[in-house]
């Protein structure tokens, strides 16, 4: 009797062993939508560790859900996984990954308009949008003509370069501007629009916006 | 108290104080310091951010911060340090220079302190050589000259760890040259804060 206590003892003891660290292998994965992305569906798929090609991994045979409309939390294997939308009339693709080894990870889903939308916003604002730079900076008028203007991230950026087209051949530079969508208003970032956009300069202005600007001159 | 009771007490108080000493120990290892404030002399009053703060190691937050360091008979010392995010400890030195009788006779009786300080100050100022080299890659390259455009740079008023880059270039040519030649270093424009020296902006100054 006494031995086959002490037998289930030490199974009891292994079992548990076994149970938490079975339980530690996992970790959750909550997904959030933000308001701004409604009617996007991602999918989720286990993309393995850094050294192997996302791009790659990224297949049915490594989905592990799909057709998430909505917040969700998901108990998942310590491991890197990729959350995936892929392009559509009104959003960009949008792929994060996530590594679940450290910890629980949550991610918002929020990918940036589609070109076509953006587009749309830009044909809609221009006017206001020149209007705002012009009243901000009235040389402009006469002496640069607005080019390669565009829209980014959700319609709250927008970008051009300036084209001289002024007498002065010494400072005949393109200039660049940015302007930031503040209500239904426009509000000049770049005071005054420069030869170059600095994310020193101008920390609020992201990164890829700046670049996007700057490699169109240089 | 017979003899088990007291040897099973002193397990039990043993068991206590090893637990509390694995707590302090976690407690130290995982306490968050940023810096290290080292003040000589050691009656100098210390300042950060305009609050006052004593010597040791202390949290601050990353970030830019003024230290002022006063002492009797010293001269007050201002300087802006600063604080990385996940960098390690910063040692920062607060020496008030002297400069009255007082603080000579002081200097006279502690020359072992004094000697101790010129180490430390040269210590700090190598490492922030060397920081700033780190933080601040392109220097390696600067100042450039070519025929039709020059690169320099110059330190930050606002941050002494940030640079300014000067660009030299009589044209628009040239300045889309000079930002091409930074760009084929493999250092992306956008993150510096560029001056173009002969380029008057038709839109006005910043």
């Amino acid at each position: 009797m006494k031995k086959l206590l002490v037998f289930l003892g030490v199974v009891a003891i292994a079992f548990s062993i076994g149970l938490t660290i079975y339980l530690r292998s996992f970790n959750d994965l909550t997904i959030n939508f933000s308001e701004k992305s409604s009617g996007v569906i991602v999918d989720v798929y286990n993309t393995g560790p850094d050294t192997v090609d996302e791009a790659q991994q990224i297949n049915d045979k490594n989905l592990v859900a799909s057709d998430i409309k909505s917040n969700q939390k998901l108990r998942l294997k310590k491991d890197s996984y990729s959350i995936v939308s892929k392009k559509n009339d009104s959003f960009a693709a949008f792929n994060q990954k996530v590594s679940l080894y450290q910890g629980d990870v949550e991610v918002l889903v929020e990918p940036f308009f589609s070109e076509s939308r953006l587009n749309d916003i830009l044909n809609v604002n221009k006017g206001s949008i020149q209007s705002s730079a012009i009243s901000s900076y009235p040389r402009i008028d006469g002496r640069y003509i607005f080019e390669n203007e565009k829209i980014f991230h959700f319609g709250d950026w927008y970008g051009a370069t300036l084209k001289y087209i002024g007498p002065d051949v010494n400072n005949a530079d393109p200039l660049l501007i940015v302007l930031k969508r503040e209500g239904s208003n426009w509000k000049v970032i770049t005071r005054p629009p420069s030869l170059l956009v600095s994310q020193k300069d101008y920390p609020e202005i992201p990164l890829d916006i700046a670049d996007q600007l700057n490699q169109r001159v240089y | 108290m017979d003899q088990q009771k007291r040897t099973r007490l002193l397990i039990i108080l043993a068991i206590v104080i090893s637990i509390c000493l694995i707590f302090y120990a976690v407690y130290q290892a995982t306490r968050k310091y940023t810096a290290e404030i080292i003040t000589i002399p050691n009656f100098t009053q210390v300042t950060i951010d305009g609050k006052p703060a004593k010597a040791g190691r202390i949290y601050l937050n990353p970030g830019v911060h003024e230290i002022e360091g006063s002492a009797n008979g010293f001269e007050t010392i201002r300087k802006t340090v600063t604080i990385q995010e996940g960098a390690p400890i910063k040692k920062i030195t607060v020496f008030p220079n002297p400069n009255s009788d007082i603080a000579l006779q002081w200097v006279d009786a502690n020359p072992e302190l004094m000697k101790k300080r010129e180490s430390l100050a040269g210590d700090e100022a190598r490492e922030e050589g060397d920081r700033f080299r780190n933080n601040n890659k392109i220097t390696d390259q600067l100042p450039y000259r070519s025929l039709i455009f020059n690169i320099d740079y110059g330190i930050s008023k606002t941050n002494p760890d940030d640079i300014i880059i000067y660009i030299k270039a009589p044209s628009a040519l040239d300045r889309q040259y000079a930002i091409s030649q930074i760009k084929s270093w493999g250092y992306d424009p956008s993150l510096y804060s560029i001056v173009f020296t002969e380029f008057s902006n038709p839109l006005g100054v910043r």
